[in-house]
């Protein structure tokens, strides 16, 4: 193997310097092994060329990707929060319903409405209702954030776009309220009244 | 003006609801984010399928685009990262019918069936598919669309050293695969 046959590739791509370009054309004109690979490499090359031209050559993406822009304008294509945040997500809900659970078995059911004062009994189902609100923060980022985004481009004018961190951020409020919310359920239902 | 002084200035423009000043920017990087799709799922419909997705997804995600100049190694990795959730999403969705149906189990991406041309180029196709994922982008990259080592190297972000041993490899397997055929 002589060191030029390694540059055989940039040879036939044009993207060797002068000398070097003489250095491999005078090696090959003196070594039929190597003027061989090259005859080799090119017609496969020109080959290719032909193949994945012809295969691609209609392409009209960029045509597409034009007319596909005001549709995704109107309707906000979304891109699903995909693999394992996702999953997450529903790991953390599920653990929240689970200590919601957990904490009516260990209070004992009949607890729940004729234990509790008024107050407390309010503030178990506002308590709810925040708990669903953020559960769905963290399981539809997605739809929150474009809620929030035509909102603001209702406000300031323009389109309404989501990125990927304001998804991950209306997440991070769900992650944190459920959080608070289910410390909160817990502490009113195994406490007995509200902790303050 | 430089590439990437122009892509920074479209996408500017882009984020500023000119969608002219995106389909401008589809324009120029449909062809090789198109190569770069071919190189990964190596199914020609499928591959402009999710090229065109790849497309929407980085007008939407625009914003969380940190160097506007670097547009297109960004839309490249987009669409490198779509076509590996297609292809996992394709492999899941064959195990699951082989397990189902009892189906004889089908690479999903195998080149062999897809590609039943007898013609020279489909055998080059055909042994196209046998090469390693990083191998196929730089021959398509550079056969398709006639990418110069340092284009491809900024598109793909890797070296142009990098570039040119990839293709001294690639074509030196197909070469190995094409001559096993023939005998």
């Amino acid at each position: 193997m002589s060191p030029e046959s390694g540059r055989l590739s940039a040879f036939i791509d044009g993207e060797l310097g002068p000398a070097e370009r003489r250095r491999v054309q005078e090696h090959i004109a003196g070594c039929p092994r190597c003027a061989e690979k090259l005859e080799d490499i090119k017609s496969q090359a020109d080959g290719l060329s032909r193949a994945i031209g012809g295969l691609l050559l209609h392409v009209d993406i960029a045509r597409k990707v034009e007319e596909g822009l005001p549709e995704q304008r109107k309707s906000m294509v979304m891109v699903r929060t995909q693999g394992i945040r996702r999953r997450l997500a529903f790991a953390g809900a599920g653990v929240a319903l689970a200590f919601v659970l957990f904490s009516f078995v260990v209070s004992g059911p009949g607890y729940l409405l004729s234990g509790m004062n008024q107050s407390a009994q309010a503030a178990l189902f506002l308590n709810w209702a925040i708990m669903i609100a953020a559960t769905s923060l963290l399981v539809w980022p997605e739809k929150i954030a474009a809620v929030e985004a035509r909102f603001w481009a209702f406000m300031r004018g323009g389109s309404p776009r989501v990125s990927a961190r304001e998804r991950m951020i209306v997440q991070g409020v769900g992650l944190v309220f459920l959080f608070l919310s289910t410390v909160f359920h817990v502490m009113l239902v195994t406490g007995r009244g509200l902790p303050f | 003006m430089s590439q990437g002084a122009r892509d920074a200035e479209l996408v500017r423009r882009s984020l500023n609801g000119d969608r002219a000043a995106f389909g401008e920017l589809a324009e120029h990087y449909a062809r090789q984010v198109a190569a770069v799709t071919y190189a990964m799922v190596q199914d020609r419909e499928k591959a402009r399928d999710l090229a065109q997705e790849s497309f929407l997804q980085a007008y939407e995600a625009l914003r969380s685009l940190r160097e506007a100049a670097r547009f297109g190694a960004w839309l490249v990795g987009i669409a490198r990262r779509r076509c590996i959730y297609h292809i996992r999403r394709e492999r899941r969705r064959a195990r699951a019918l082989a397990a189902r149906a009892e189906v004889p189990r089908e690479e999903p991406l195998g080149p062999a069936g897809r590609m039943a041309r007898s013609d020279d180029e489909g055998r080059l196709l055909e042994a196209l598919g046998t090469l390693g994922r990083r191998y196929r982008e730089v021959l398509v990259l550079r056969h398709f669309e006639g990418k110069s080592y340092a284009e491809i190297a900024e598109l793909l972000e890797i070296s142009v050293a990098t570039v040119e041993k990839r293709l001294t490899r690639a074509r030196n397997k197909l070469r190995e695969i094409l001559k096993d055929g023939s005998d």
